[in-house]
């Protein structure tokens, strides 16, 4: 659990220092890999693993939106507080130690947590982006917003693919009607709405830039919120 | 008429269906977790459960039906109006690659549609040597089970090995373990959990998962051209 305190700190106070920030997502990347190698698999089972993984992902898709453009602070502030947070949330959760259950013992359920893991953190950038366009008016972090949300989508959509996929090898069904299904398929339909809604000249700027804010919040629900508050066979 | 048609030729109308499905799903998520009588939506065909629950249960999905066919026809008319007003352009990608996404879409929901209407689910203990009778008239046999059992006395790791029959002749043997199933004549055998000497058994007919798959090839194709001539583009 040390690596995660330390790339709290470093999330915390990179807040104010920015190269804190590159310091504290390679300690904690290093940790995750060091846990998958330690277990022979992704690490990606569990709340402790789930939140480091979405953590150092922010962090690290955060890293290539800012060298592909420089981004403000604020942009940072952003990112990085995400992250701290989720960090913080992951170290008062026990890492999952148990040997696997069979049926998670396949590629399809690495693929599809991680593309999920990897658009959730799209989403969450898309969403500073957002917040970032309707404090200055940037029209460049709403375009870039877009952008985000675009890749994110296409990442979300592919996961459910891969999850389809999954279900149907281990379960008989590619769908279930589960909780946590259920808010999948409407986080999906939810940027299905802001893509499409893009596509209208009215809805670029101010809009498009609250709703894909608000998705963040659908998001986190998805994610933690149905996890943690309904009983789904689809856990963490 | 002409009303009509600009409605379903309409980006503004699939904002409101798409809004309107959202507010549907919704709905749903709310009340699935408060209603017991959710419990056995996944035991079969949606749609005969469906017609079996209380509307006050089943509203949403019944709305939710009436909604899609709409979105389906919006769907169709703006791809068809989409290519035909762009086809003299440069990027054909760019042009092609969305309508690949909505029909990928719409295959999904013609997936979802033919399982509701035909899916079957049955789960069972079955010993070595015993057998369970299939839709077809053919037999699943269970040969043999391989378990290993943790110190904990859980099962870490299983198999069977199992042979479909009909009138005494083997028309197929397998082994099945955790996401391997087999499969014969649309229905698939699935191991969920054993013992020494036994297995839970999962037989499990989704007559939609071909239109599903198809839709989630053409889906993810249509995408991936989509992002990559974009990316292009903006260079």
């Amino acid at each position: 659990m040390t690596p995660s305190v330390i790339a709290f700190i470093c999330y915390l106070f990179g807040l104010a220092w920015r190269p804190l920030v590159v310091i504290g997502f390679l300690v904690q990347a290093g940790y995750l890999g060091y846990r998958g190698v330690s277990l022979g698999r992704l690490p990606l089972v569990g709340v402790h693993d789930t939140l480091s993984f979405l953590a150092a992902s922010v962090v690290g898709f955060a890293l290539v939106v800012h060298w592909a453009r420089r981004q403000p602070s604020g942009f940072f502030m952003g990112t990085a507080g995400q992250a701290a947070f989720f960090t913080a949330f992951a170290l008062m959760q026990k890492p999952h130690a148990m040997p696997l259950p069979p049926v998670l013992k396949t590629y399809w359920f690495e693929l599809h947590v991680a593309l999920s893991f990897f658009s959730y953190a799209l989403f969450g950038i898309a969403a500073v982006l957002g917040a970032i366009y309707l404090i200055n008016r940037d029209l460049e972090s709403e375009k870039l917003q877009y952008k985000v949300i675009f890749t994110g989508y296409s990442m979300f959509s592919l996961s459910m693919v891969f999850g389809g996929v999954w279900a149907h090898l281990a379960w008989g069904t590619y769908w279930l009607w589960t909780p946590k299904e259920l808010w999948t398929v409407l986080l999906w339909l939810f940027y299905s709405y802001y893509l499409h809604a893009r596509l209208e000249p009215r809805w670029m700027g101010a809009r498009a830039a609250w709703v894909g804010v608000i998705g963040y919040v659908v998001v986190l629900f998805t994610y933690l919120g149905v996890g943690m508050l309904m009983k789904s066979s689809h856990a963490f | 008429m002409s009303m009509v048609k600009d409605m379903f030729f309409s980006v503004r109308t699939s904002l409101w269906l798409i809004g309107a499905q959202l507010a549907l799903m919704l709905a749903g998520a709310v009340q699935m977790p408060a209603m017991p009588q959710y419990e056995g939506m996944n035991d079969g065909a949606l749609l005969l459960w469906m017609r079996e629950m209380p509307i006050a249960v089943t509203w949403w999905l019944w709305a939710s039906i009436v909604v899609l066919g709409m979105l389906t026809v919006n769907t169709l008319c703006c791809s068809y109006e989409s290519v035909m007003r762009k086809r003299q352009g440069k990027n054909l990608v760019l042009v092609l690659a969305p309508q690949v996404v909505h029909v990928g879409f719409l295959f999904m929901l013609l997936g979802h549609l033919v399982s509701a209407l035909g899916a079957a689910h049955w789960k069972g203990v079955i010993r070595e040597g015993q057998g369970v009778g299939l839709a077809d008239g053919s037999m699943l046999v269970i040969e043999r089970v391989d378990v290993a059992m943790s110190e904990m006395g859980y099962a870490e790791d299983f198999a069977a090995s199992v042979r479909f029959e009909r009138d005494g002749a083997i028309i197929k043997s397998k082994d099945i373990a955790p996401n391997q199933p087999a499969f014969m004549g649309g229905t698939g055998a699935y191991i969920k959990d054993a013992r020494p000497g036994m297995a839970l058994i999962e037989i499990s007919r989704e007559p939609g998962t071909p239109w599903a798959f198809i839709g989630a090839a053409l889906f993810t194709l249509g995408t991936i051209a989509l992002f990559a001539a974009k990316i292009a583009r903006d260079r």
